[in-house]
């Protein structure tokens, strides 16, 4: 019996062994790169070869340069904005759109159906909505970042599935108690749906921070770009050698190069989703797997 | 129940209120009408002569500057306000996010008032989309004369007797050849000159530099002997090894009396051959054609881990220079010399031009300011600001700029305070004077090689095959088969594995039709040589 379970023990632990040594290269791969970008935002911009795993040339210039230019923490703002007022009114529309169509007996519930599934896998592409949002006045508007991504079709879906599973007897018992449709969702629909909620509001609001194409192709006004914009302006900006040239003319006092203020402007935009993360995390595995299992 | 309603309408009112605040970012004053790309509706003052009157409040224009690259977005500094002042106009550039914007503009026909571009040209070249250049010429600006050559370029755009357009950065052979200084942007190599001198060896052509490359890995096993950035990779070797080759004709090059593809000639073959050598000999890494912009061999450069780059004429040889020292090195770089008696080539037809849209709202406006821009005197103040103030010309005619320019260009105001960006009208000669002032000794010396022994090949700028022709098909799959290949063929590890990916090349190739193309382009070549 010892014997056996000597081998058994040495079997396990071969196993654990091997599986631990590829979860850590998976995550190495994985982390490096952020470390990586983080210890180049640290590293003066024209001293950079040798900078792996700490800076070469420690210095804070990068970020000076991000925080003191007026057209970044404009930007940054923006996104800030954005990013919130976007995922609370996304939120909020996909919760009331899913809740109602989670009802069988909705009148025309067949027909908005239908229209958001087509809406769901066809596009008619970028022009016509490119001429949509220009005919409603959107242009220029801090509300073309908000309108046309009121409703997610995808987590509606998502939740007619999640709001089915609540039991309806609570609505039945809440109705009799006096409470209206409003009352039974604010009350007992949307307590109950932290998974959903959370899960929904995670994925919005990183969409609406990382997006630039809206940014760069609807919004004229310097005032009211996006970091993630700016940022894809300043990668576009590195292609040009013209452009690279003229910039390193202008460095004879200043080690910052456009690639070393993208590694900066890089980590102010992932740091605050990184922080936001792990308040969600609870609810993020759960809320993923809502609506996937009927009982 | 009350709470949860309370709790809803107060963020219901914080949302509104930062959307009400943020709604007053919208229409920053620029006149800009909301939901619209169009400038605004300023018209402008007529006086008695039908000029635009500069002295009233000048007419602002929207324009789309198609280049995701370009270096500002704002109409300010002191070069911003001369045009205003000498042209009436004032602008309200947007920079292109994204190769795809303009023909996102064209199709949903929302362009503003003008277009900066080099993208296109036979889409906008159209009258339903823009206003005929000759047109405008006849009604508003009779003095404004461009010249044959140029006339020519843009009818090749449109492809009728109206011209869209004309190309800036355009000089004649013999212009060139008269320039003082400088010469058009065109393939260089940069070098470590005090690890030349140290290995004491000549570098005049190309078998001393591979010789000198094997030297230096040799004494610097740590050193990439050569590096090749991003956007320049191969041309410098293509431009002294291949005969008539052209940087921007994807590969097409006149030979005698046929226009063929690079790949066509046996010099390609040895220039295949000798970058092979270099990858079998250790003297470029395969890395290198993985490298996504340019900053990767600048970095390897400035931190004493390169030899020599292949790059472009300018001055980045002074300013690597700087930051090699400033890292803790030293050394210096310098510009080599071309290292073949093979003339530079180049088109000559200039690469991008402003067209003025059908929804200008101010076509005459538009015009004069183009016309001035085309002017001398409106050349030299986009590009070098005012004489007697910013610069001053010497006895060679070559600009030689105050203190407060070059210590502006040194010190990353440049763009603030002058912003020599609206070079819309400029020639490719005084655009190069311009640049060739203040650079190193062998910067200017390696212009002034190449320019003596420039040659223009106007005719071949000509030839555009229509977007959606079967020739613009096939020149596409052209340009990207050889692109894919060249790196697979540079890579190869023995004679014979490059012999047959040099043979599966052709193969795919003429797979694709390359001889059509040619002969395309031979036809056309003709028509226009007559």
């Amino acid at each position: 019996m010892s014997k056996l379970f000597g081998r058994r023990v040495g079997q396990d632990l071969t196993m654990d062994i091997v599986i631990y040594i590829i979860l850590l290269a998976i995550v190495i791969m994985t982390l490096y790169p952020f470390y990586f970008i983080l210890v180049r935002s640290f590293n003066e911009g024209t001293a950079s070869t040798d900078t792996y795993f700490w800076p070469a040339r420690p210095t804070l210039e990068n970020y000076e340069s991000f925080f003191k230019d007026g057209k970044w923490m404009n930007a940054l703002l923006i996104t800030m904005l954005r990013t919130v007022i976007g995922t609370i009114t996304g939120v909020i529309f996909t919760c009331i759109v899913a809740y109602a169509l989670s009802f069988k007996e909705l009148a025309f519930r067949k027909l908005y159906m239908t229209l958001l599934i087509i809406s769901m896998y066809f596009s008619a592409g970028i022009i016509p909505y490119y001429i949509l949002l220009k005919s409603l006045r959107l242009f220029d508007s801090f509300w073309v970042y908000i309108i046309p991504s009121l409703l997610n079709t995808f987590f509606v879906m998502v939740g007619i599935s999640f709001f089915r599973e609540i039991p309806r007897d609570l609505f039945d018992s809440a109705k009799v108690d006096g409470a209206n449709d409003l009352t039974v969702f604010f009350k007992i629909v949307l307590p109950v749906s932290k998974p959903f909620l959370a899960t929904i509001a995670l994925f919005i609001g990183v969409n609406h921070w990382n997006s630039w194409f809206d940014s760069a192709f609807y919004i004229r006004n310097p005032n009211l770009k996006t970091m993630s914009c700016l940022m894809m302006e300043l990668i576009n900006k590195n292609q040009s050698g013209y452009i690279r040239a003229a910039s390193a003319a202008a460095r004879a006092s200043s080690t910052v190069t456009s690639f070393s203020i993208q590694t900066a402007s890089m980590v102010i935009s992932v740091a605050p989703i990184i922080m936001v993360y792990p308040f969600l995390q609870q609810y993020f595995v759960k809320g993923i797997m809502v609506g996937s299992v009927k009982e | 129940m009350k709470k949860a309603r309370k709790a809803g309408f107060g963020v219901l009112a914080v949302v509104l209120m930062f959307s009400v605040l943020l709604t007053g970012c919208a229409n920053n004053g620029k006149g800009n009408s909301k939901g619209s790309a169009n400038g605004s509706q300023q018209k402008p003052v007529i006086s008695p002569n039908g000029n635009v009157d500069s002295s009233d409040k000048p007419v602002n224009l929207n324009i789309f500057i198609d280049f995701t690259w370009y270096d500002t977005d704002k109409f300010t500094g002191i070069i911003p306000e001369e045009i205003t002042k000498e042209t009436g106009v004032t602008l309200s550039p947007t920079k292109a996010a994204d190769a795809t914007q303009l023909g996102v503009l064209i199709a949903s026909d929302d362009l503003p008032d003008l277009v900066y571009t080099d993208k296109l040209l036979d889409r906008l070249s159209s009258k339903s989309k823009c206003y005929a250049y000759n047109k405008l010429i006849k009604d508003y600006a009779p003095d404004f004369r461009p010249t044959e050559d140029q006339v020519l370029v843009a009818k090749s755009l449109s492809g009728s007797d109206d011209y869209y357009t004309i190309l800036n950065a355009a000089s004649t052979e013999e212009e060139w050849h008269k320039a003082p200084a400088g010469c058009p942007t065109l393939p260089s190599l940069i070098y470590r000159k005090d690890i030349l001198d140290e290995l004491n060896m000549p570098m005049n052509t190309l078998e001393d530099y591979m010789a000198v490359l094997e030297a230096v890995k040799a004494r610097y096993p740590d050193m990439v002997p050569l590096t090749m950035e991003y956007t320049f990779m191969t041309n410098f070797f293509k431009a002294n090894m291949i005969p008539n080759w052209v940087a921007t004709t994807e590969g097409m090059l006149v030979d005698g009396d046929k226009v063929v593809h690079e790949s066509s000639v046996p010099q390609y073959e040895e220039f295949l051959k000798y970058m092979n050598q270099l990858y079998r000999k250790g003297l470029i890494n395969a890395e290198n054609f993985a490298f996504t912009d340019g900053t990767q061999s600048e970095e390897l450069m400035s931190n004493n881990k390169a030899f020599s780059m292949s790059f472009m004429t300018g001055d980045r040889d002074t300013t690597l220079t700087r930051d090699l020292n400033r890292n803790g090195h030293k050394g210096s770089f310098e510009h080599a010399m071309p290292m073949s008696d093979l003339p530079y080539t180049n088109l000559g037809t200039g690469w991008a031009g402003v067209f003025i849209s059908r929804k200008n709202t101010d076509p005459k406006a538009s015009i004069k300011m183009m016309e001035w821009m085309f002017s001398e005197k409106g050349q030299r103040i986009t590009q070098w600001g005012r004489e007697g103030v910013e610069y001053k010309l010497d006895e060679k005619g070559v600009p030689q700029f105050s203190d407060e320019w070059l210590k502006a260009r040194e010190d990353g105001t440049m763009l603030e305070k002058y912003n020599p960006n609206y070079y819309f009208g400029i020639s490719g000669v005084v655009e190069a004077v311009g640049r060739a002032s203040g650079i190193s000794e062998s910067a200017n010396a390696a212009m002034d090689e190449i320019r003596s022994n420039l040659q223009i090949e106007i005719v071949l700028g000509l030839i555009h095959p229509k977007g959606d022709s079967q020739e613009k098909i096939m020149g596409d799959q052209v340009s990207e088969t050889v692109k894919n290949y060249e790196t697979k063929v540079i890579l190869s590890n023995s004679d014979k594995q490059f012999d047959a990916n040099v043979k599966e090349m052709h193969d795919k190739l003429e797979q694709i039709g390359l001889k059509q193309l040619e002969k395309y382009y031979t036809e056309e070549y003709a028509k226009y040589s007559k």
